[in-house]
């Protein structure tokens, strides 16, 4: 058993590491675990892992909210600065800077023997990442959790949904009755740059056939085209929703029986992602029912 | 001046430690709304949710040298210290009359939050399928532990198992969950030590 004062063989420490990745030891341990992953560059990638693991967990894809940021940056402290003077470096993190902007194949003279009083947060080998593999790295980790849906971090690669208020886009949907529809949704999906979001159904549901694609083109045309999507009783709508700078905006009445419908996007307000919703007919100003289907926003 | 939209999370917290906040702005755009889901769902509530965010930005703006590129993303740190700073408050004496009535509470003010769920419906459901494939024995522990915010031993009392089991389940756990959500095409973040 774990003691307080003992150091922790490496079969030991590896058995805590979900649990210390969890926050789930209690102080003594957690201490004794931390002295090991100093020394062990194995388990402190484990660690990494799990905590990744755990983030996804986490992860509900919602945005950060923006009055939450207003607090932040009212509570920001920073040394004065001289007047002209941009930016205030802090000399200590100049090693901080090094390591993480240092370039490739650049000898690591910071992270060894030289460095004065080293915050031992450097690997013990001294091997420092080098940028461009900290940059792979980065791609590698991005193009992983987009799947999740880190809808902020991918923000800027979206195409975007014209903000617009509920009352003006009743009937202004044009459903597929209208001429030439079909054949401009054609187009747009053969078009490689037409980004194509799916909305599904979840859980158990899932599994039922309902989906809805959603096509955004390049030139702001946007599409969306139902499958099995179940005909609501009368005084019933489905209403299409995006998710906005982490608002749920009205994008228009689908009606009860929603066909292949056009709607127009707008590249400066990106949606992040889309959901529909079953509400009374006339609309709602918010989603009042669990989505039938939603949709995140890839790249 | 770096170009904050396509800048690197390194980069970021570089330009941070240069005091630039425009730099933490962005850094709060792309993980921000993370860092609030976590609090809020081990928390359980909004205003504690609130602060611990805004402590874990705060520390970031302040102590940016702790974030260390080789031991994960900026994202896993940043919700590393949220999970931290969360279960710190609720194991505090204070809130120990809170925590119990939590469940209270919490049945009392489930309302419906679209948000989360529209991205709960898509986004979250390859993370929910690969919990749902776990064992509960080492589910149950997991959960217990990340979103009830218990230490393992608290766990085991709970789950009436050795105390070792659980700790070892809850690695185990882990471990298969990230395989798990490999095979769906969500790859966690390749750390390469």
């Amino acid at each position: 058993m774990t003691t307080p004062g003992n150091s922790l063989s490496h079969e030991e420490a590896a058995e805590l590491l979900g649990a210390y990745a969890l926050d789930a030891l209690d102080p003594d341990e957690v201490a004794l675990v931390e002295a090991h992953l100093d020394e062990c560059p194995r388990c402190r990638a484990e660690v990494a892992r799990h905590h990744e693991v755990a983030g996804l967990l986490a992860n509900s894809g919602a945005e950060a909210p923006a009055e939450l940021w207003d607090r932040i940056a009212g509570r920001l402290e920073r040394p004065d600065r001289q007047d002209g003077v941009e930016e205030h470096e802090r000399p200590e993190w100049e090693r901080l800077a090094a390591r993480l902007e240092r370039p490739s194949g650049t000898p690591d003279l910071l992270a060894g023997e030289n460095a004065p009083s080293p915050p031992a947060r450097s690997d013990q080998s001294g091997a420092v990442v080098p940028l461009d593999q900290s940059r792979r790295r980065h791609r590698r980790v991005t193009a992983g959790i987009t799947l999740v849906a880190t809808a902020a971090a991918v923000l800027a690669l979206v195409l975007g949904v014209q903000v617009a208020h509920l009352n003006h886009r009743v009937g202004q949907l044009q459903s597929a009755a209208q001429p030439g529809l079909s054949s401009a949704v054609q187009a747009a999906l053969e078009e490689p740059s037409t980004k194509r979001v799916k909305l599904v159904p979840s859980g158990p549901q899932r599994t039922n056939g309902t989906s809805v694609t959603v096509a955004l083109t390049s030139s702001g045309a946007a599409y969306l085209i139902p499958q099995h999507l179940a005909q609501l009783a009368e005084g019933r709508t489905y209403q299409l929703w995006g998710q906005i700078d982490g608002r749920m905006i009205s994008l228009g009445l689908l009606g009860s029986h929603p066909a292949v419908t056009a709607f127009s996007v707008n590249p400066n307000a990106p949606a992040s992602s889309f959901a529909i919703t079953a509400e009374p007919s006339g609309g709602t100003l918010q989603p009042t029912s669990t989505p039938v289907v939603g949709g995140v926003v890839t790249t | 001046m770096i170009n904050l939209e396509t800048a690197s999370d390194a980069n970021l917290v570089v330009a941070i430690a240069r005091w630039h906040e425009p730099a933490l702005a962005e850094a709060y755009r792309r993980h921000g709304g993370a860092v609030h889901a976590l609090a809020r769902r081990v928390l359980r509530h909004e205003p504690p949710a609130e602060e611990i965010t805004q402590e874990v930005f705060l520390d970031l703006w302040q102590h940016p040298e702790k974030f260390d590129p080789q031991r994960g993303t900026l994202r896993s740190f940043l919700l590393a210290r949220t999970h931290g700073k969360s279960v710190d408050v609720i194991r505090s004496e204070e809130s120990r009359k809170a925590r119990e009535e939590r469940t209270a509470r919490e049945t009392a003010t489930a309302g419906y939050d679209v948000e989360h769920q529209v991205f709960d419906l898509v986004v979250a459901d390859q993370v929910k399928e690969s919990m749902a494939e776990l064992p509960d024995d080492m589910r149950q522990p997991i959960e217990l532990a990340y979103f009830g915010g218990h230490t393992y031993r608290e766990v085991a009392v709970m789950l009436q198992a050795p105390e070792g089991t659980v700790k070892s389940r809850i690695r185990t756990g882990l471990t298969r969950l990230r395989a798990s959500l490999a095979e769906r095409g969500v790859e966690p973040a390749g750390v390469n030590l």
